[in-house]
């Protein structure tokens, strides 16, 4: 059994982005996360052709290729989601062997707890369709530590803040400090948004 | 009997005989034997074929380096276990061993023809060899290489072995107990922490347990038995032998695997610990020379270890080719103290050029210091090219705990031999790589192909890839880049160590979590009494449920058409238990179901209930259930079986994180209550037989509401009068441990009203005649309320979760797919399931225009006729065309017709009785 850890590029809603951007000329084909190895030759191909056509330069009319339309970025702010799971915005997997620190019951296994993803703080209900599509949608990239949200499942069943180091894979509470290496340096901004 | 066995000496007790069998062959060994040291003392060498040329190959070594002498092996009564070491094995009453790789048995095998063809199997062979031409790849190339390919043969019998998953804790834990690690573990222990000292073997000691030195300035026996009695009187020193450690992961986590003599049954052992001490040895590499392969080849201080532990002499005449002076010291003592002549005692100026022998060595060729070719016959070679720590386990995880990795320090006893002559001008394959037969040769040749990076040569030679992980392949390759590009091996560096150390048993990962054990099981307070009835049940998510209650000498179809009919008709009863409960209270309570809800709530009176949708942030449809007002500030809701988990956490996660400032209690009381709904036009007749003490007719128990009370004065009860079949019904709720009492006065009464227990079958069916959603199916995470006809239960006068972008454009899209009922033009059709919709029948071979999908399909005992649900673009506005549900997979296309999707009392009159 061979196993990996490391940063896997995922969409919200675990879907690739091909195609144009707000960007004159610029196309994107990215974010195929666990499922491109089968997918990216065939979606290769086609947006190749499509770029090599020779209608396409300056034209504006939509002539996306029928099979990438339902890849667009747009989709995030104004189209629906592929979201073939039905899962929502929640593309997150697992992990496990990890030690993590709850505030309420010290250090305790990974595998008590449900992951709950980067920390995002919540726009207010009435907030704008493209506030809650910032949130839900889009994040910034991975920095040093990042601060999420896991429930304790298996033991105090509340939802802990807990921060993360991705490269070292430190854990730190705010309340029962850091759990490996040196004291965090507790600068919120850098958690999610 | 055993040719091969010292007279007296060893670790082994000689009043116990053990037998065992190898390829069918009558063995006798001793208790103490490893199933190598067993073989060795029967005379046998020669116990495997390698893996591409397949070389007679002997046992090299005598740990968890061994390279070669892998075998397959079973108890008496058990499922064979494929690729052990012959060296990791103990030997065990009726073990029953056979050698891997040969056909038709390992003295003959004809796959050893391929060595005639070692000139086109080289390095990547597997990308050139077999490209052209094209089509052979299938008709020949891929059955040759599955018939020669691959190590053992797997039994694909149910897996009897014993498995199991275990954790453990402590302050230090210390892996290996040669002197090294039994002093550590002894002074932490001693220092009062608490320590868990792990072995691989079945014995403490390392190589104190068979090396003659001297350790404290004592004999090592000597100091290893001082020490022993100290371990034992020590209660905080936990000592765990056969537990290898094969993963080392982040906050001091170390995975192992205890397994029992014959190493087939295992427990895979987590540990957490503090501080992890790593005395782990260091492995003896052998020497690269053409030849180096043959049977009777070993390692030097594996052969003492025969000698010393298992009194086995492993030959009769030996070669000696150690660069250690003082290996080659103790060596040449433990081959005299065996009685094995010394043939040859290479110093290291001399080099082995060739060996010959089919089966066994039996000369060996060298070139000495006055650059003279000389050569002898001998049976055993006994060779070291020096010793390389056992870092593995320590370098494993990444930053911080990981030990760096410093080659040039790793392999600072591997001087390499710099050879005497042109080594291009030597025929015959030196081997680096043993087990995957990996020669020099195959090094160069990557090399020259541009495959120079370390991690590239190691994918496309495969070498260090096999079951031994290249223990005793990689210093020697990293030795042989260094001459071949000229590099310095700092630059070279080392691939990167990952679990696992040593090959585990998938069924040690699994544990015992297998068959009904894999996730636990639930069943309701219902399920006793459900089974004497002669109930069938089904698995849904964890649960078991109830599917149907056939009566003797009924189908299924018979039986659900009957419950379906009771209900409809008179009175039917089904569990509604797992449904998810949650008590809310709190100042807040109706401010935070508002805003989790899409429901007006605030006209709700108290003792209403409302049928509630909830969504999710991104605006989708997630669940739906009750919202029931129970008294001040205080609610019952339910959610769907099937979210009851996720949308707890959920409701947390808002509370905790997002919404502090809200004042609200949540309490799960899904396991509290039995639930059982009567359903059917009898339905208040009946509730009334119960005895409940308040009023219960349409004006004071209206649709929609709770009421709490006692049934016959005495049982305690919640009823609420809500409805999934579209009949009059109530649920019925009572503390879970009265659920066998309320089911038999439920039956007992309703035998006037000729009431039929209903299960899932009957319950899905009523509910797709009603119309009525259900998740996984309607609420499929891409459904929004207004597709599925529910628009209008959305507050226009508040935010809830989810109402900003429920207001993307897409979602509110004129085409999108909307909730339709569907008949079959003809009247009769079966309307197939989990099938498409589309404007003209299906032509076999075309990709036809999709308008839609079916989301349920049934035949409609009420009504007599097919009848189905489904999604459809425009919803019935399109309805005009003709429509045809298609299935390709069954070869079918059926014409329907679109009507509303409610095909039982639309006006919804029946429900208030
Ligand atoms: C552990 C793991 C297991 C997987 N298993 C599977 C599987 O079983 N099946 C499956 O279908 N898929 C699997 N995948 C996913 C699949 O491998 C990827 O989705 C796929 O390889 C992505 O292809 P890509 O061409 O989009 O991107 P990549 O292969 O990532 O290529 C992107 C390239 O762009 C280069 N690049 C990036 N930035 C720049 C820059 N600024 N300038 C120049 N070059 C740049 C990168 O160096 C890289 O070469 C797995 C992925 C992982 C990580
Ligand atoms: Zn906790």
């Amino acid at each position: 059994m061979r196993h990996w850890s490391g940063t896997a590029d995922i969409p919200m809603d675990g879907n690739a982005i091909v195609g144009e951007t707000p960007i004159d000329n610029l196309y994107i084909n990215c974010g195929w996360g666990y499922a491109g190895f089968k997918t990216t030759p065939a979606v290769g191909w086609n947006l190749a052709q499509w770029l090599a056509q020779e209608n396409h330069h300056g034209n504006h009319k939509d002539n996306t290729p029928e099979m990438l339309k339902a890849f667009s970025l747009r989709r995030f702010s104004d189209d629906a989601l592929i979201d073939d799971a039905g899962i929502g915005p929640y593309p997150w997997l697992h992990w496990h062997m990890l030690l993590l620190p709850c505030p309420h019951c010290g250090n305790r296994d990974e595998s008590e707890f449900d992951y709950g993803g980067r920390s995002v703080e919540m726009p207010a209900l009435e907030a704008a369709t493209m506030d809650w599509h910032q949130t839900l949608h889009t994040r910034k990239p991975m920095e040093e530590w990042v601060e999420e949200f896991w429930f304790h499942t298996a033991g105090c069943e509340r939802w802990v803040r807990l921060w993360r180091n991705p490269i070292t894979h430190e854990f730190a509470s705010e309340f029962i400090g850091k759990f490996v290496g040196d004291p965090v340096d507790n600068n919120k901004n850098n958690g999610g948004q | 009997m055993q040719p091969r066995r010292l007279k007296k000496g060893g670790l082994i007790d000689r009043s116990q005989r053990l037998q065992f069998t190898f390829n069918n062959q009558q063995l006798q060994g001793y208790s103490g034997d490893s199933l190598a040291s067993a073989l060795l003392a029967n005379n046998i060498h020669l116990v495997a074929r390698s893996i591409k040329y397949h070389r007679p190959r002997g046992i090299l070594s005598a740990g968890l380096e061994e390279t070669s002498a892998l075998v397959t092996c079973k108890k008496i009564n058990g499922v064979s276990v494929v690729n052990l070491k012959a060296t990791e094995v103990q030997l065990e009453n009726g073990l029953i061993a056979s050698s891997q790789n040969c056909w038709p048995g390992v003295r003959f095998d004809i796959g050893s023809l391929l060595q005639l063809f070692s000139a086109i199997l080289n390095a990547g062979f597997y990308y050139k060899t077999f490209m052209w031409p094209k089509a052979a790849w299938h008709r020949f190339y891929e059955k040759l290489i599955r018939r020669i390919a691959g190590q053992g043969r797997v039994n694909a019998d149910y897996d009897t072995n014993l498995y199991d998953n275990r954790n453990a804790f402590c302050d230090v834990l210390v892996i290996g107990s040669g002197s090294t690690g039994l002093s550590a573990a002894l002074e932490a222990a001693e220092s009062g922490e608490s320590v868990i000292l792990i072995e691989q073997d079945n014995q403490l000691g390392g190589s104190a347990l068979w090396e003659q030195t001297r350790i404290d300035l004592l004999p090592a026996a000597k100091w290893l038995a001082k020490v022993a009695g100290k371990v034992e009187a020590l209660d905080n020193l936990r000592v765990m032998t056969r537990t290898l450690a094969f993963g080392h992961y982040d906050h001091g986590c170390i995975m192992a695997v205890q397994r029992n003599q014959t190493v087939t049954d295992a427990i895979a052992w987590r540990f957490r610990a503090n501080r992890i001490t790593f005395a782990c040895g260091a492995t003896e590499q052998p020497l690269v020379f053409p030849g180096n392969d043959r049977p009777g080849i070993m390692l030097a201080a594996s052969v003492r270890q025969y000698i010393y532990r298992y009194g086995v002499a492993p030959g009769k005449r030996a070669v000696l080719a150690i660069r250690n002076p003082a290996e080659r010291e103790l060596t040449r003592q433990a081959l005299i103290h065996a009685g094995i002549e010394i043939a040859m005692d290479l110093d290291s100026g001399s080099q082995i050029y060739s060996t010959r022998g089919r089966r066994h060595v039996h000369r060996v060729y060298w070139v000495d210091e006055q650059n003279h070719r000389q050569n002898t016959n001998c049976d055993l070679v006994c060779m070291s090219g020096g010793w390389v720590p056992n870092q593995q386990l320590a370098s494993q995880i990444s930053a911080p705990g990981k030990v760096k990795l410093d080659v040039k320090q790793l392999l600072s006893d591997t001087e390499w031999n710099v050879p005497k002559i042109d080594i291009s001008i030597i025929k015959g394959l030196s081997f680096l790589d043993l087990q995957n037969d990996v020669t020099r040769k195959d090094l160069e040749l990557a090399v020259g192909e541009g495959y120079e990076h370390i991690e590239l040569v190691k994918r496309y030679t495969t070498l260090g890839m096999g079951t031994d992980q290249g223990k005793t392949a990689w210093p020697n390759a990293i030795r042989e880049l260094e001459r071949i590009s000229g590099r310095d091996i700092s630059d070279i560096g080392h691939t990167t160590f990952r679990p696992a150390y040593s090959p585990v048993s998938i069924g040690a990962l699994v544990g015992a979590q297998t068959d009904h054990y894999m996730t636990p099981i639930r069943r309701t307070p219902f399920h006793q009494s459900f089974s004497k009835m002669g109930c069938v049940f089904q698995t849904s998510g964890d649960w078991i449920y109830s599917r149907y209650f056939p009566k003797p000498g009924e189908s299924m179809e018979q039986a659900v058409e009957r419950e379906v009919l009771a209900v409809r008709h008179s009175i039917g009863c089904v569990d509604m238990s797992t449904l998810g409960k949650v008590d809310v209270k709190g100042r807040d309570a109706l401010e935070f179901l508002s805003r989790l809800y899409i429901n007006n709530l605030d006209t709700l009176q108290i003792g209403r209930v409302r049928y509630v949708l909830m969504l999710r942030e991104d605006g989708i449809l997630w669940d739906d259930g009750i919202v029931a007002h129970l008294g001040d500030s205080h609610y019952l809701i339910t959610m769907t079986t099937a979210n009851a988990g996720a949308v707890w956490k959920w409701m947390n996660k808002l509370l905790h994180l997002h919404w502090p400032e809200l004042d609200v209690q949540l309490t799960s009381v899904s396991d509290h209550w039995a639930s059982l709904a009567i359903a059917g036009p009898n339905a208040r007749h009946l509730l009334a037989r119960l005895q409940p003490d308040f009023e219960i007719d349409r004006d004071n128990f209206p649709f929609a509401s709770i009421r709490q009370g006692l049934l016959a004065n005495r049982l305690p009860c919640r009823i609420l009068s809500v409805s999934f079949s579209g009949e009059l019904s109530y649920e019925i709720n009572v503390p879970a441990g009265y659920a066998v009492w309320l089911f038999e006065q439920v039956m007992h009464k309703g035998v006037h009203y000729d009431i039929a227990a209903y299960g899932l079958e009957a319950l899905d069916i009523l509910r797709i005649e009603k119309g009525h959603i259900s998740v996984g199916t309607e609420i499929d995470g891409r459904t929004t309320p207004a597709d599925l006809g529910l628009g209008g239960m959305q507050s226009k006068s508040k935010s809830f979760i989810g109402s900003s972008l429920l207001q993307r454009p897409a979602l509110g899209h004129s085409n999108r797919k909307k909730l339709v009922g569907l008949t079959p033009a003809d009247g009769h059709s079966p309307i197939p399931v989990a099938s498409h919709l589309c404007h003209a029948p299906w032509q076999p071979g075309t990709q036809p225009k999709l308008v839609g999908n079916l989301t349920a399909s049934i035949f409609s005992p009420t009504l007599q006729q097919p009848i189905a649900l489904a999604l459809l673009e425009n919803g019935q506005s399109d309805s005009q065309g003709k429509l045809w549900v298609i299935s390709p997979l069954e070869n079918r296309s059926i014409e329907v017709t679109v009507v509303p999707p409610c095909f039982v009392d639309p006006k919804g009159e029946r429900l208030h009785g």
